[in-house]
């Protein structure tokens, strides 16, 4: 099990801690929650955005309306649900800025020679996925990802995304239709 | 081509909208029960939550380039510019009057001279603005809290790339405005905000330009 998926209670109690913390004006405290968080971030943000200098930039917009706003935060919902939601708003709003449309990325030139077999398919399939998740519309793309990849339930991606749950389940069943074409050739490896 | 026969096509459907979350571990007890209960009489679904398994396998590894230790270090100075996360639940306003009141109590009998000049200044931006409050939209990367520095009314005759030179040079933003009579509020560091009212005031493009706040009074 990953790590996010496998977040545990008491690990939901220490952030809650932390935050209590941030909210008193912890700078230490706010740099754990910062450190806890980015890769999260940065793994949805690359994912919604494809602008890897952005990334750092809207972590740091999102964490800093963190610190700023710390003493809102009611418990309503989880707190990570809470993080990612400003960081949904932060990355739309930077995104709106940019007012370019957002190409998807070409692939990294790989470093496969050296690699074993199965490594190699593995990483076919990987970069597959991949691209076919960045054909998605962007909407759906994030629904698949905060799935999959951040273990949220479908009334969190919902509260993220400021949508109701049942546009967050049809979201996913156009994803699934697209991915599932877009991956046929690979379909023998993932059986 | 399921071939469940214990439930109905909808209830089918419906389950199978659910795999993704089933397949990671996200439902609630009572769904993750119906969901495998359902799984036990359907292949499709069967077929369906291994491809969806292996999705949930094919993570890629995180973008390149990014370094966490360098963005925070660019981020803790902002917070210091920031308000403390326990002050920043005040209106904006109040953060405004909680500084003219910090500032007045080391300035003795000046600050109740400035004051009352700062109160002619509120009057004045009360005016200006239509319904006196402070803005509700910030700059990317602005802090939600901070608070507008300085008023300015360009004559109806200002080119834009004037402006837009004048605010540049001066590090400040346009942070609300305009409002009926054509005022614009500006958010500048206090470092710059002598220099910027200076330029504001030596630009034939501008009409009026104050300071709202105490710390850059004379």
């Amino acid at each position: 099990m990953r790590t996010v998926r496998g977040m545990t209670a008491s690990d939901e109690t220490d952030e809650g801690a932390l935050l209590r913390r941030v909210c008193g004006g912890d700078r230490l405290a706010f740099q754990t929650l910062y450190r806890a968080y980015f890769s999260r971030l940065a793994r949805f943000l690359d994912r919604m955005t494809r602008n890897v200098p952005l990334v750092e930039e809207i972590i740091n917009d999102t964490m800093l309306v963190v610190w700023q706003k710390a003493n809102t935060f009611d418990g309503s919902c989880k707190l990570s649900t809470w993080i990612f939601a400003i960081a949904y708003r932060q990355a739309l709003k930077a995104l709106r800025g940019l007012d370019v449309p957002l190409e998807p990325q070409e692939d990294q030139p790989g470093e496969a020679g050296a690699e074993p077999e199965h490594a190699l398919a593995a990483r076919q399939l990987q970069r597959g996925v991949s691209r076919a998740l960045d054909r998605l519309p962007m909407e759906q793309r994030l629904v698949v990802s905060l799935t999959y990849y951040h273990g949220m339930a479908y009334q969190e991606i919902a509260e993220t995304m400021g949508c109701p749950v049942n546009t967050v389940k049809t979201r996913m069943f156009h994803a699934r239709q697209k991915l599932k074409d877009m991956l046929s050739d690979h379909m023998e490896e993932m059986q | 081509m399921s071939t469940h026969t214990t439930t109905s096509d909808a209830e089918h459907q419906a389950l199978q909208d659910l795999l993704p979350w089933y397949a990671s571990g996200s439902l609630s007890e009572e769904e993750a029960g119906r969901v495998q209960e359902h799984l036990h009489s359907c292949t499709a679904c069967r077929e369906d939550l291994a491809w969806q398994r292996k999705l949930l396998e094919t993570e890629g590894p995180l973008p390149s380039g990014l370094d966490p230790e360098r963005a925070l270090a660019r981020l803790m100075p902002q917070l210091d510019a920031a308000p403390a996360p326990a002050a920043s639940a005040a209106s904006a306003r109040a953060s405004f009057g909680d500084r003219l009141r910090a500032w007045l109590g080391n300035a003795g009998w000046q600050g109740w001279a400035i004051a009352a000049q700062l109160a002619v200044i509120a009057v004045l931006a009360a005016q200006l603005l239509p319904h006196g409050e402070a803005p509700g939209y910030q700059a990317l990367g602005r802090g939600p809290a901070s608070t507008p520095d300085v008023l300015v009314v360009f004559k109806p005759d200002a080119r834009l790339q004037d402006v837009q030179r004048i605010l540049q040079a001066n590090g400040a933003q346009i942070i609300g405005g305009s409002t009926v009579t054509g005022a614009y509020m500006l958010d500048v560091d206090s470092d710059h905000q002598a220099q910027l009212l200076s330029a504001l005031r030596a630009d034939p493009s501008v009409e009026l330009a104050e300071s709202l706040t105490a710390a850059s009074q004379p």
